[in-house]
């Protein structure tokens, strides 16, 4: 109860700076937003749907971009947490790819799949599968010794012993990279929505940019970071809570 | 008195020195326990069983960071009865787990054979479970499924798992935490739990490490009395570890010691005293008195073997 009193009295007073920045007119208002020319950005842009098909055809993306990621990063991760080698060379290759920031794959996805969906998704994946990846390795590398042992005392063999006890026992860590495999998917997509006419949310932008017009990229830019807010706490949050609630371990901070 | 008792033992192990006349006989024990100390030790007309388990000529070592070999178990020779109570003491470091280990089958031998009902132990296999000293329940799973969880690796219907998981709750008395997770549990009732996880597979063999270590005495003998209730009703045979002598004389009918690094099995106890037993009772306490004062000489090897090793440095 505090806490959402809290939080909107922060909001209020955000919005209440943000009103009488605009008002003393420091910067021009063509490249300073007001609230309420934010607010009328998203009521026209959801009137006119161009916001609506913008979150449909971007959450598409999102989902089958991330979608590849999961299944392809956990895959990677468990071939680099049981084979030395692999962890020795390829594993090497992957931490040093991540600190490449998703925009350097543009061209490259450009090059390869030319002005279309597959690169925009392409660009997805190059952000969240190295996410997914390492947490999938780490999960894997640090399941206690005690349980898999206990595993093969009580029976289980071969993929029983991934399905009921490497994959359950290396959830909390998973869970960790898949919250931010989401995150970084999220990121990559619009970046690589903006590389032509794609209807998603971060062509949006660019119309915004093209157009001059500062309050419709703010209104996508807070757009954006709703929704992706919106499935951490509806999908991510809730499995988070539940897997520290089985376990017994503390709550974190933000749940 | 010392003498008088170990040669009591060596007697009933049927080894020793025969008496002879220059032994000094011995005051009795107070509370004439002297008698019953005696009949508990004698050889008794035990009917023959069937050999379960047997090692022979068993040695593990482990590579160390100095780039050779230390020696954990050296020349076990041992066979263990169908339905026997083993208990094994002995000095932290003298190879107690790695002998559990060994019988699990999570850990080979370096030399030599180990079998089990005539067949060789070649890895983990659910006639022998092993009991973890640190448990190894599944945290993500409820009481009941982590009860259940061998049977389904094998395969068991639903409700047939779910019919025994029932059985074997019941009988470490948990029915009513079926559904709680794992940390919801108190430190005995987790060591119930694995118990039960155990003895869902019904066994043939059940290895124990160390199992009742971290708990309180009030909750230690009341484990103790169900696992010998237990071990009367569904008869495994128990291979036990304790660091406990109280407890080993307590549950054995036989205790083995072992010896500090390399772990040999330094003198068998054949514990002969009635049950049920109890801690407190006093030829339990007399009999632990005498292994006790073997099991003290290991472990001050050990102490000597630590301190010169800690000079070194």
């Amino acid at each position: 109860m505090k806490k959402s009193v809290n939080q909107l009295i922060f909001a209020a007073g955000v919005l209440a700076v943000w009103e009488a920045l605009a008002l003393a007119k420091i910067w021009p208002p063509y490249l300073f937003p007001t609230p309420q020319g934010v607010a009328q950005s998203l009521y026209d842009g959801f009137k006119d749907h161009s916001l609506w098909i913008g979150i449909g055809v971007s959450l598409r993306r999102v989902v089958i971009g991330y979608a590849i990621s999961v299944v392809l990063g956990i895959l990677l991760g468990m071939a680099l947490a049981s084979n030395k080698f692999l962890e020795d060379t390829l594993g090497r290759v992957i931490l040093s790819l991540q600190s490449l920031p998703s925009a350097c794959w543009v061209p490259v996805a450009l090059l390869w799949f030319g002005l279309s969906e597959a690169a925009i998704i392409f660009v997805t994946i190059t952000g969240s599968l190295l996410a997914v990846t390492q947490s999938t390795k780490a999960g894997f590398d640090n399941v206690p010794r005690i349980l898999s042992m206990a595993g093969r005392n009580l029976g289980a063999k071969g993929p029983q012993m991934f399905w009921h006890v490497l994959l359950p026992a290396s959830l909390p860590y998973l869970l960790d990279g898949l919250r931010q495999g989401w995150a970084f998917a999220w990121r990559s997509l619009i970046t690589g929505e903006m590389i032509y006419i794609s209807l998603g949310l971060g062509q949006l932008l660019m119309t915004g940019r093209d157009l001059n017009d500062i309050n419709l990229v703010v209104a996508v830019m807070v757009l954006i970071a709703f929704l992706g807010y919106l499935v951490d706490s509806l999908v991510f949050r809730r499995l988070d809570a539940s897997v520290r609630n089985k376990w017994g371990m503390a709550a974190t901070a933000a749940s | 008195m010392t003498n008088y008792v170990l040669d009591l033992i060596n007697r009933s192990m049927g080894g020793g020195r025969p008496p002879s006349e220059n032994d000094v006989l011995p005051e009795p024990p107070k509370n004439g326990k002297r008698a019953y100390v005696d009949a508990a030790l004698r050889e008794t007309d035990r009917p023959a069983r069937k050999e379960s388990i047997a090692l022979s000529g068993v040695f593990r070592s482990y590579a160390n960071s100095q780039g050779s070999f230390t020696p954990a178990l050296q020349n076990i020779d041992l066979e263990i009865e169908q339905g026997e109570f083993v208990c094994i003491v002995g000095p932290s470091g003298c190879g107690k787990s790695t002998l559990l280990h060994l019988l699990a089958g999570l850990d080979r031998p370096t030399t030599g054979e180990i079998t089990v009902d005539g067949g060789a132990v070649k890895g983990p296999g659910t006639d022998r479970i092993l009991l973890f000293q640190e448990l190894g329940l599944f945290p993500w799973l409820t009481v009941r499924q982590n009860v259940e969880f061998g049977l389904k690796m094998a395969g068991v219907s639903k409700n047939e798992r779910r019919d025994r998981a029932r059985i074997f709750l019941r009988m470490v008395h948990l029915s009513h935490f079926e559904e709680h997770y794992i940390h919801q549990l108190s430190g005995g009732m987790k060591q119930r739990v694995a118990l039960a996880r155990s003895l869902a597979l019904r066994p043939k063999i059940l290895l124990m490490d160390e199992p009742f270590a971290a708990l309180d005495a009030q909750t230690r003998d009341m484990l103790h009395d169900e696992l010998e209730r237990i071990w009367k009703e569904t008869s495994p045979t128990i291979v036990f570890v304790t660091h406990n002598v109280r407890e080993a004389v307590r549950l054995g009918d036989r205790v083995l010691l072992m010896s500090f690094r390399p772990g040999r099995i330094k003198t068998q106890f054949q514990i002969n005293l009635q049950r049920p037993r109890h801690v407190e009772d006093s030829d339990v306490a007399y009999l632990s008195k005498e292994i006790l004062g073997q099991l003290r000489e290991e472990i001050d090897r050990s102490f000597n073997a630590e301190y010169s090793r800690e000079e070194k440095r």
